[in-house]
């Protein structure tokens, strides 16, 4: 009931209760924190939560929820400094609004930020006293019809290029690197990319951890998705998953390791910033 | 507790001010310094660690959010930080315990509920460690942020208040934090600064010329203070200080030397392009400042040009761009300087303190970490045994740190 090496084993929380020590969640791929409705309680945003768990553990990706209505200013460096402090841990999902169009900009000006200064700006020389090359970091200048951004963003190119982007499968943003939804749903998108089966854990209908890791290993075996998102009702579930489904899922060792969340997910990272200077 | 507005306070209070690789314009090109370390967290980890041994209230990340220029370009001379400052406390509510984690975040470009959220949410991951240094940004945002065009004072400001009242409303409907609410700290010393920082502020950053500067803005917060109904000692006023600390004073002149020595003439260059909107590239630094040619930029910008133009007037009739940088590189931070050997230094915080002056500091350190963890093992001791500092966290909050009193839930 294994799970294959190449499968990604993600996890949802949308608060920390019943995590205790998180040192745990090394064992997955990714952990998202916070869910798609984006009305968690004040207390619980999820980026700072990413921040602090990304602080306490070494290898997992994490990959808050960030809301499309924050500017996309705030979000590139937000993302930048997560990827950047994390040493390539970086995912995120952002979360739609009312108005796609205006999501499709946000996501647009989002890249153009992380692109705007090259991979190799950072020079680092004393001897001259270059800290950054001025000729490899440049404004967006983007103009569109919902935002007015200059740029540049006041932080360098995050180690991955862009954070992993965690999207939803049925109306997934452009670029996601990772599709999230029903079995049935990622099961009908085909191979060409990296598919999260969503997997409700509910203790009030649980047939136990070994029939629950059993199909979770099917699934994978036959194709159907190339991970799952497990997505735990509570606290106490969050203890079953740790205490009785991590143990069979990852019996050749607990922590994954990997480059950066990226390389280890076999993602392509997205190509340095290579248009005409501004 | 004292209701008198010129009593000084009886222990120091203290912060270390996170600036990348530390405070000096130099500090990148130290050659203890490893410039790519500032943009990980082990960097800023250790420091606060470092800060926490020597028992400090805080740490305080600043917020920009442009990045710096100069010329038409980035400002590639100097060491960047401008990495989310609320990530930053968020990771280091993880890294670290006891010392508190305080942060700038703008109340001009984040609305009410993300500021809520952000600082309850690192208030409650750091065990009540959190403080919101409440900033309404300067103008170098505005073109990141929409139209380019930065909201004028009187529009930020009662935006502010307007923020905080929310930001409040929302943190009482809120789980309760271990100290109430975060941390509210105010910096600026305009009238509405005053207003403001009397009405809300906990701690108050500031900078002062000399000791009767310091008295005479202390006491007036803390009578503001109780004209509003508050207690004066729940407000900490903390101006900048960034000490030079050497064992001998043979030590600190050559300590003096060895920093302008590594004030690069191409970082030079750049201080003054930044300032004056003028390309000092290849302008020799045996010239007369060309005060005539920096005119016109500055009506360019009229925004900035305030700035611009007191640093004109700064320039002496016929003076050299090399002696211009020579005088104006020791006051380039902005902050108190004390250059001494520990003893001095530690008389000059004692004499601020017990003059009414401040409450304590926020610490700059030339350098980080080689410079903070010189202060704390050869400063901080001597404050301590002088009575005059912690020798260990009598609580677990930011607030017991500061001695403030928790704030009553409505």
């Amino acid at each position: 009931m294994s799970l294959a090496p190449t499968a990604c084993l993600g996890l949802r929380l949308t608060t920390l209760d019943g995590v205790g020590d998180p040192a745990w969640l090394d064992a997955f791929d990714i952990v998202q924190l916070g869910d798609e409705a984006d009305d968690h309680p004040v207390g619980d945003d999820p980026l700072s939560i990413a921040a602090w768990l990304m602080a306490r553990t070494l290898t997992v990706g994490v990959a808050p929820v960030v809301s499309s209505d924050w500017a996309p200013f705030h979000v590139a460096r937000a993302l930048a400094s997560l990827d950047l402090l994390s040493g390539g841990r970086a995912g995120w999902r952002p979360l739609p609004t009312a108005n796609p169009a205006r999501d499709v900009e946000h996501l647009e000006v989002v890249l153009k930020l992380f692109d705007s200064w090259d991979d190799d700006a950072l020079v680092f020389d004393k001897a001259s006293a270059v800290f950054a090359d001025r000729d490899r970091v440049r404004r967006i200048r983007h103009e569109g019809t919902y935002y007015t951004v200059d740029g540049p963003l006041n932080a360098p190119r995050p180690p991955q290029g862009w954070p992993v982007m965690l999207g939803d499968a049925v109306r997934p943003a452009p670029h996601a690197d990772l599709l999230v939804g029903d079995l049935g749903v990622v099961a009908g998108r085909g191979t060409g990319a990296l598919r999260l089966a969503t997997w409700p854990v509910d203790l009030s209908w649980w047939p136990g951890a070994g029939p629950v890791a059993a199909s979770i290993t099917s699934a994978i075996a036959e194709g159907r998705c190339e991970g799952v998102m497990l997505q735990p009702a509570g606290a106490p579930e969050v203890a079953a998953i740790r205490d009785q489904l991590l143990p069979l899922m990852r019996a050749d060792g607990a922590v994954r390791t990997g480059v950066d969340l990226r390389t280890r997910l076999g993602l392509a990272r997205p190509a340095a910033f290579t248009g005409a200077a501004a | 507790m004292s209701l008198d507005p010129d009593a000084p306070g009886a222990e120091l209070h203290l912060g270390l001010w996170m600036l990348t690789t530390g405070g000096h314009v130099a500090s990148w090109l130290h050659p203890e310094t490893r410039p790519k370390d500032s943009l990980t967290l082990e960097h800023y980890a250790h420091a606060a660690r470092v800060a926490a041994r020597g028992k400090f209230d805080m740490v305080f990340f600043e917020d920009t959010l442009a990045a710096r220029e100069r010329n038409g370009g980035i400002f590639g001379e100097a060491s960047i930080n401008s990495l989310d400052p609320l990530v930053q406390i968020a990771a280091l509510a993880g890294a670290t315990s006891d010392i508190g984690l305080a942060a700038s975040f703008s109340t001009t470009y984040h609305p009410p509920r993300v500021l809520a959220d952000k600082f309850a949410a690192v208030d409650r991951l750091s065990g009540g460690r959190a403080g919101w240094n409440m900033v309404t940004s300067g103008s170098a945002a505005g073109r990141n942020f929409g139209s380019g065009k930065h909201p004028e004072h009187a529009v930020r400001y009662s935006q502010a208040h307007e923020a905080l009242d929310e930001v409040k409303a929302l943190w009482a409907a809120a789980p309760p934090s271990p100290q109430g609410h975060p941390v509210l700290i105010q910096a600026g010393m305009s009238q509405w600064g005053l207003d403001f920082a009397s009405a809300h502020g906990e701690a108050i950053f500031a900078g002062f010329k000399d000791l009767a500067g310091g008295q005479a803005f202390r006491a007036n917060l803390r009578r503001l203070a109780m004209d509003k109904g508050r207690s004066p000692d729940a407000l900490k006023v903390l101006p900048g200080l960034m000490p030079l600390v050497a064992s001998t004073e043979a030590e600190v002149k050559q300590k003096r030397d060895f920093y302008r020595d590594l004030t690069h003439p191409a970082l030079v260059r750049g201080l003054l392009g930044e300032r004056f909107n003028y390309d000092f590239t290849d302008y020799p630094f045996d010239k007369p400042f060309p005060v005539e040619d920096i005119l016109p930029t500055l009506e360019d910008r009229p925004m900035i040009g305030g700035d611009r133009a007191r640093f004109v007037k700064e320039i002496r009739e016929g003076e050299t761009v090399g002696a211009y940088a020579a005088r104006m590189a020791d006051k380039l931070s902005g902050h108190l300087t004390i250059e001494g050997t520990p003893e001095q230094v530690a008389d000059f915080m004692q004499e601020w303190l017990q003059g009414g002056g401040c409450d304590g500091f926020v610490m700059q350190t030339l350098q980080m970490p080689v410079e903070l963890e010189i202060f704390v093992e050869q400063v901080v001791p001597i404050l301590q045994r002088r009575g005059l500092f912690r020798r260990d966290y009598a609580g677990d909050s930011f607030r017991s740190h500061l001695g403030l009193p928790t704030p009553v839930r409505a």
